[in-house]
């Protein structure tokens, strides 16, 4: 078990490191030099280049990833806190320190100052929506895997597929059309604080239900397919055949069964959600992680958008690991040999 | 006995050829039929768009910008720079049915040959493609789109190549899952019993019998990629303008939809109900060949 978790650690460290690194070359593409994002569009050529140099952001790919990843481990000090930039970046908590992602060239601050509030916004966000989801989706998806092909489960099934069907930005646009305009009992937008007017608990109500509808019916689907495994199984028909109430066959022993496959699929829609956020936050302005990413990602600050990619590419692997350890906690047959 | 026993296999394996999945019984699959209406309303809109006597998508009615609600030259209003809806709607269908099945068609060849060489060969093939797959399947899906897009640029070829980075290594897990299985079967057995090549082998013994699985999926990726690609336009990452992009559409109206919510509610409704038709035909075909 040990060797099991240790194999499987050093596998995450390693996607870490290769997606971080997919993540500098793909930012090679990008219009435009860090010093020219740093100075702003009215600096002169000449200041670019001086700060290029200083920067040293004309050294090749390799170089510069392997000296973010050495400010990232506390082995150097960040070259934009070098008082010879000239640019008065200054991080409390020092130049060189363990899991210093850097400064961020769209916010002026350091990334460890503008990451976790957002990451802590958008968990409330995303966690409230799991919330949400995992009752939702196992209702939905036994009730219609009792019976497959039964009017309760085709027009349980359309109504999930409907759901997948419309994207975030067009669930919020029906949503906010609804319950903004047309009966004004919610507010539309999110920023977390009370100066609207409004609460902030009436603020999270229709983000969260943004993730929900567009995620609910696919988890629901997963278990409906499950369910319909574990019904068509033989120990199901037995228990039907020695008399048992319909109610403790579904409840006493397919359940549990039928919950063994979907864990894990619910597990992954953490990491959905997070793909989820940035369209729910870009529609309501809710100052989240998501929004961050994307800021970071069109504004081209590269130690930002590193740091968010790592933070997700850590959830993502994560959950995954605790998927694989459920799946055996919860079945006994899988176990690693 | 070994030479007898293997022509025996020779004869059962190309005997036991699996059937075809018949087209004709989809029809019967309401849900097919229904997503197969939705969707060919669409692309009948599209491929006719040239012809319908619409108003130009690109161009302003000036006259129209102050009252941009539905009236009878434009049936939909105008948005807020006075081009009318209903004809951008429809041209805007023809670019997303013409990059999604696009880039959905990349990235199934990509997925399929990865998958297949990955299943069929095993070894190092596979450990290494596998590995690669996982760092791209560790990334949020959107998150990929973004920041390839944000970094290469919004275009058509851009387009295609993030889909294809971000759903070949999915379509390849799924293939390879398929030949593990198939690989072992007795027709494949006589296949290779017959000398035939590798590449005759993946592509007339296995593909099509991976081809229903596979049909789904891309039918289902077809309405996810419609659904990204709205989103793209939405975080206005979407094709350069003026193409009429759905998403675009919502975009550039969101911040007025209390006073002319027809401008964003058009396009929503338009790609709702592509990508459902998309989806509830994936789900027909499905329980039309389910063996």
């Amino acid at each position: 078990m040990a060797k099991f978790l240790l194999k499987r650690l050093v596998m995450m460290l390693l996607t870490m490191l290769c997606a971080s690194f997919l993540v500098f070359a793909v930012c090679e593409f990008t219009p435009g030099s860090v010093a020219r994002k740093t100075l702003g569009p009215f600096a002169t050529q000449q200041q670019v280049d001086i700060l290029s140099e200083k920067l040293k952001a004309n050294d090749p790919l390799i170089v510069r990833y392997g000296r973010w990843l050495g400010v990232l481990v506390g082995a150097i000090p960040d070259p934009l806190q070098d008082p010879a930039t000239g640019l008065n970046f200054k991080d409390p908590r020092g130049a060189q320190y363990f899991g210093n992602f850097g400064y961020s060239t769209l916010s002026k601050l350091p990334v460890n100052d503008v990451i976790w509030d957002r990451l802590g916004n958008t968990a409330v966000l995303a966690g409230l929506a799991f919330l949400l989801i995992v009752p939702l989706s196992i209702i939905f998806g036994i009730l219609s895997g009792l019976k497959e092909g039964g009017p309760l489960d085709r027009s349980l099934s359309v109504i999930c597929i409907t759901f997948t069907s419309i994207p975030e930005f067009a669930s919020g646009v029906f949503l906010v059309t609804l319950f903004v305009i047309l009966w004004p009992v919610l507010p539309g937008t999110s920023p977390l604080n009370a100066d609207g007017g409004w609460s902030v608990a009436s603020q999270l109500i229709l983000p969260v239900a943004v993730l929900v509808i567009y995620d609910f019916g696919y988890v629901a689907r997963m278990i409906r397919v499950s369910m319909i495994g574990v019904m068509e199984r033989p120990f199901i028909r037995t228990a039907v055949l020695k008399g048992m109430s319909m109610r403790k066959v579904v409840l006493g022993h397919a359940l549990r069964n039928a919950m063994i496959a979907p864990f894990t699929v619910l597990l992954l829609q953490i990491n959905f959600l997070v793909s989820g956020v940035v369209v729910t936050e870009l529609v309501f302005a809710y100052p989240g992680f998501g929004r961050l990413l994307l800021d970071a990602s069109l504004f081209g600050d590269i130690a930002t958008l590193e740091a968010a990619t790592l933070v997700t590419v850590a959830i993502a692997v994560t959950t995954q690991l605790i998927g694989d350890l459920g799946y055996m906690l919860l079945d006994p047959r899988i176990r690693v040999r | 006995m070994a030479l007898q026993d293997s022509i025996a296999r020779v004869e059962m394996g190309t005997a036991k050829r699996a059937q075809r999945p018949s087209w004709m019984r989809i029809f019967r699959s309401r849900t097919a039929v229904v997503g197969l209406c939705l969707v060919l309303f669409w692309v009948v809109a599209a491929l006719l768009a040239p012809i319908l006597p619409l108003p130009s998508p690109t161009d302003s009615d000036v006259m129209a910008m102050a009252n941009p609600t539905p009236s009878a030259a434009h049936w939909l209003g105008t948005d807020i720079l006075g081009r009318d809806i209903l004809s951008r709607l429809i041209f805007g269908a023809r670019t997303v049915l013409f990059v999604a099945p696009l880039s959905v068609a990349v990235a199934m060849i990509v997925g399929i040959t990865l998958g297949m060489l990955a299943g069929y060969f095993g070894g190092w093939i596979d450990a290494a493609i596998s590995r690669a797959s996982d760092v791209i399947l560790a990334f949020p899906v959107l998150v990929i789109y973004v920041i390839l897009i944000a970094n290469i640029g919004p275009s058509v070829i851009n387009i295609v190549i993030a889909t294809t980075i971000a759903s070949a290594p999915g379509i390849g897990r799924i293939t390879r899952g398929l030949v593990l299985g198939l690989k072992e079967q007795e027709y494949i057995a006589a296949a290779k019993l017959r000398s035939e090549s590798t590449l005759y082998i993946m592509l007339v013994e296995l593909l099509p019998n991976c081809r229903s699985m596979l049909i789904v999926d891309a039918c289902l990726r077809i309405g996810y990629t419609i659904i990204t690609i709205g989103i793209l336009g939405f975080l206005g990452l979407g094709l350069p303008p003026p193409n009429p992009d759905w998403g675009g559409m919502v975009k550039e109206s969101v911040t007025v939809l209390n006073v002319w919510p027809l401008m964003s509610l058009a396009p929503s409704f338009a790609i709702v109900s592509l990508v459902l038709g998309f989806n509830l035909l994936a789900d027909g075909i499905r329980e039309a060949w389910k063996p």
